[in-house]
């Protein structure tokens, strides 16, 4: 009995660093976020309760209309560019050969390193008019002289190959998952005739449909939340064409002083984010296969 | 055991708390010091920094970043009540935090003088004041200016006169765009610089203006579309630059900037010949120059630059209510504004000093760059040359200077009129300014 009892009290102890760090980071600061986001509060004063009027604000408010429609370009042109590239790579270094693991961790390096400033700003350069893709094109014999991220519709696009070229994480379940295949699956079918694209299409994508549908849950939440890319590269332009919301938000909590509006704007975001990851899940039923592999 | 092992957890929830909550300095000799800069004032400020602790036994954290980041940096340490002790300060952005109390007021440590501001003009002095109290010692005088690359117009055999109307602007623009594909960048950097100029050209003394108890914004919509129709006439005539000619620079980087990155020098059409900015970068400018450009200044264009034209307190320097140590925060102060030896190592990269007396102690020493700089500025402030100008800001022009860059874009790309560019930033301006 005493030993349950010192077990019970190492286990609150033990929890306890998160507890503190769930309640301490997470569920304070969003409801001091969602008290904010009835205020008027600029960082330097006291915030002033204003009611729903940030609510009403951002009904006609234009620029954020435009974010929002930049975030969707953005979430739903990347995310299903990346998960289609991260399962492609996938595939192809699931065969074992000598160099598989040097090949693994290369994939995986833009990953880690494209959320880095320096290479942010690497990119960046890279996309100047003056830079190394239009050098390179100018090799081949095209236009040398694109603006790529003078152009509204090129500067969106250069943002989402970005997010596509850090494909790693998603690679990396991919990878997973399809190990976790029996191979005597893929015997059966070529013993009965199947062709590639049918063993794909029938036994492959069926069955790593749990993966594909947990990132198409992260990546779409981190679509709708990207920052980093607009801000390091495009700064939001050129015509607010890469304004992202979460890169509006931040305009206006920390450039403009309007926290009070930015914390009903991160709440507006909070929902839609749970619309949509709602969505997701009604449709789970329909096309992820969770019957196990027996 | 286990009574140690829970000892040893709090601890460390602890300790990490305190290492969150901790960031300003409570200890006697130490001080934290704000600035934005680039990277020659940066290894200026730092060297200045360390003879301070040499002269007066005082460690100084350095809290820097670039002016674009600066004030999005300090406003949560103003909530978290860490501010540092002292911090550079931007006039137009001083009277939103006087009146949210965030700095203190210096008139006590000037009258005991423990703040030394004998040798500053008080004309200059009362640039930092708000009501009764003076909330920062003006570091030095800058002046609105167009910087522009001299090699390339000698080279032309064209001159750029002092004073410069719009006209003459225009057709200088058009010669070199015609003689070489080398564009203007009017408002590539941040638009509310010439538009400020424009403004005033056209009699309009201040850009936004006390109103009753709030403020609006200066002149009316057509003071605004004459500014936009002149823009306008650069992108159809080809000599302005355009969106697509920045291609995504930074337009706060003068590293990048088109009147002096390298990569753009066999590119005439990426390059500019000039930067409506401010006197005092013309130092920054000139050491990222190209081997052979030879950089100078002249009046921002307006209608009537004799009008437009004007100087102020470029920064001054501040003591933040969090700071621990007034005492201390205000020998760094004043080691700053009298110290001769921190003066030669800054040498006006700020802008020419507001100490007359260090002024022209450093004046022989300056580089010829800040030379060109001394003498524009001295040029400007003489009778006649420029009107004074009030550069405190309200709420909200932050927010109303993002429309102005996002409208003039706008009419750059051709996706709307003069007319409703102007009408769509005054009716904006009337409602964000508080």
């Amino acid at each position: 009995m005493k030993n349950r009892g010192n077990e019970g009290a190492a286990g609150v102890i033990f929890a306890l660093p998160f507890m503190i760090g769930f309640l301490g980071f997470l569920v304070v600061p969003m409801m001091i976020s969602l008290y904010y986001s009835f205020t008027e509060f600029n960082l330097l004063r006291d915030p002033t309760w204003i009611g729903f009027r940030n609510y009403v604000t951002m009904l006609g408010d234009g620029r954020l209309h435009n974010s929002f429609r930049a975030t969707f370009l953005f979430a739903f042109g990347s995310v299903p560019l990346r998960i289609m590239f991260a399962l492609g790579v996938a595939l192809l270094l699931l065969k074992s050969t000598k160099m598989m693991g040097i090949y693994r961790a290369m994939y995986y390096l833009p990953s880690i390193l494209g959320s880095s400033v320096a290479v942010a700003i690497l990119w960046q350069r890279m996309f100047f008019v003056n830079g190394t893709v239009n050098t390179l094109l100018g090799y081949i014999g095209l236009n040398r002289n694109f603006s790529w991220l003078g152009n509204p519709v090129s500067a969106m696009w250069v943002l989402i190959l970005m997010a596509v070229w850090q494909f790693g994480s998603s690679m990396l379940i991919f990878l997973a998952s399809l190990k976790q295949i029996p191979q005597t699956y893929y015997e059966a079918s070529r013993i009965d005739g199947g062709g590639k694209l049918r063993v794909f299409f029938k036994i492959t994508l069926p069955l790593i449909s749990p993966a594909i549908f947990f990132n198409l849950v992260m990546q779409t939440i981190n679509g709708f939340l990207a920052f980093n890319q607009a801000f390091l590269v495009t700064q939001g332009g050129p015509l607010d064409s890469t304004m992202f919301f979460a890169l509006f938000m931040y305009n206006h909590t920390f450039a403009f002083g309007n926290a009070g509006y930015s914390s009903a704007m991160a709440w507006v975001m909070l929902l839609m984010l749970a619309v949509f990851t709602g969505i997701l899940f009604l449709t789970k039923r329909f096309w992820v296969y969770e019957g196990g592999f027996s | 055991m286990k009574k140690t092992v829970v000892l040893v957890l709090a601890l460390s929830v602890f300790a990490a708390g305190s290492a969150f909550a901790s960031g300003r300095s409570d200890n006697p000799g130490q001080l934290r010091f704000a600035w934005w800069g680039n990277p020659t004032r940066n290894e200026q400020t730092s060297k200045v920094l360390g003879m301070f602790t040499q002269y007066s036994g005082v460690q100084v954290e350095e809290v820097v970043t670039a002016f674009g980041d600066y004030f999005s940096m300090l406003a949560p340490l103003a909530v978290s009540r860490t501010l540092p002790d002292v911090m550079q300060h931007n006039i137009p952005q001083l009277l939103e935090w006087v009146e949210s109390g965030l700095l203190l007021d210096l008139t006590p440590f000037i009258a005991d003088g423990r703040i030394d501001v004998s040798k500053i003009p008080q004309a200059v002095m009362d640039q930092a004041r708000v009501g009764n109290g003076i909330y920062g010692i003006p570091v030095a005088m800058n002046v609105s200016a167009m910087i522009y690359d001299k090699a390339l117009t000698d080279s032309l055999g064209l001159t750029v006169p002092r004073n410069i109307t719009l006209d003459q602007f225009a057709q200088l623009a058009r010669t070199i765009y015609q003689r070489t594909g080398i564009r203007t960048s009017y408002t590539g950097e941040l638009p509310v610089n010439p538009l400020i100029a424009h403004l005033r050209g056209q009699g309009v003394e201040r850009f936004v203006q006390r109103s009753g108890g709030g403020w609006q914004l200066g002149g009316t919509a057509a003071n605004y579309q004459t500014f936009f129709e002149f823009i306008q006439t650069g992108v159809r005539e080809g000599w302005h630059t355009t969106l697509e000619d920045w291609g995504g620079r930074n337009r706060s980087a003068v590293n990048t900037n088109p009147l002096v990155y390298p990569a753009d020098l066999q590119n005439p059409r990426l390059r500019s010949w000039i930067s409506i900015n401010w006197a005092n970068q013309i130092e920054a400018f000139q050491a990222a120059a190209n081997p052979g450009q030879n950089l100078a200044l002249t009046t921002p264009p307006s209608a009537n630059p004799q009008r437009s034209n004007f100087g102020r307190a470029s920064m001054v320097w501040s003591i933040t209510r969090d700071a621990r140590n007034p005492d201390e925060a205000a020998g760094l102060v004043n080691f700053l504004i009298n110290s001769q030896e921190a003066n030669d190592v800054m040498l006006g990269e700020r802008g020419i000093p507001s100490n007359t007396a260090i002024a022209a102690n450093i004046a022989p020493k300056l580089s010829a760059a800040n030379q060109v700089q001394a003498e524009y500025v001295e040029w400007v402030n003489r009778a006649g040359n420029s009107t004074p100008f009030f550069g405190m800001e309200p709420a909200g022009t932050a927010q109303l200077n993002a429309e102005i860059s996002l409208v003039t874009d706008m009419v750059i790309s051709g996706q709307i009129t003069p007319a409703a560019a102007a009408q769509r930033v005054f009716s904006f301006g009337q409602g964000v300014i508080k």
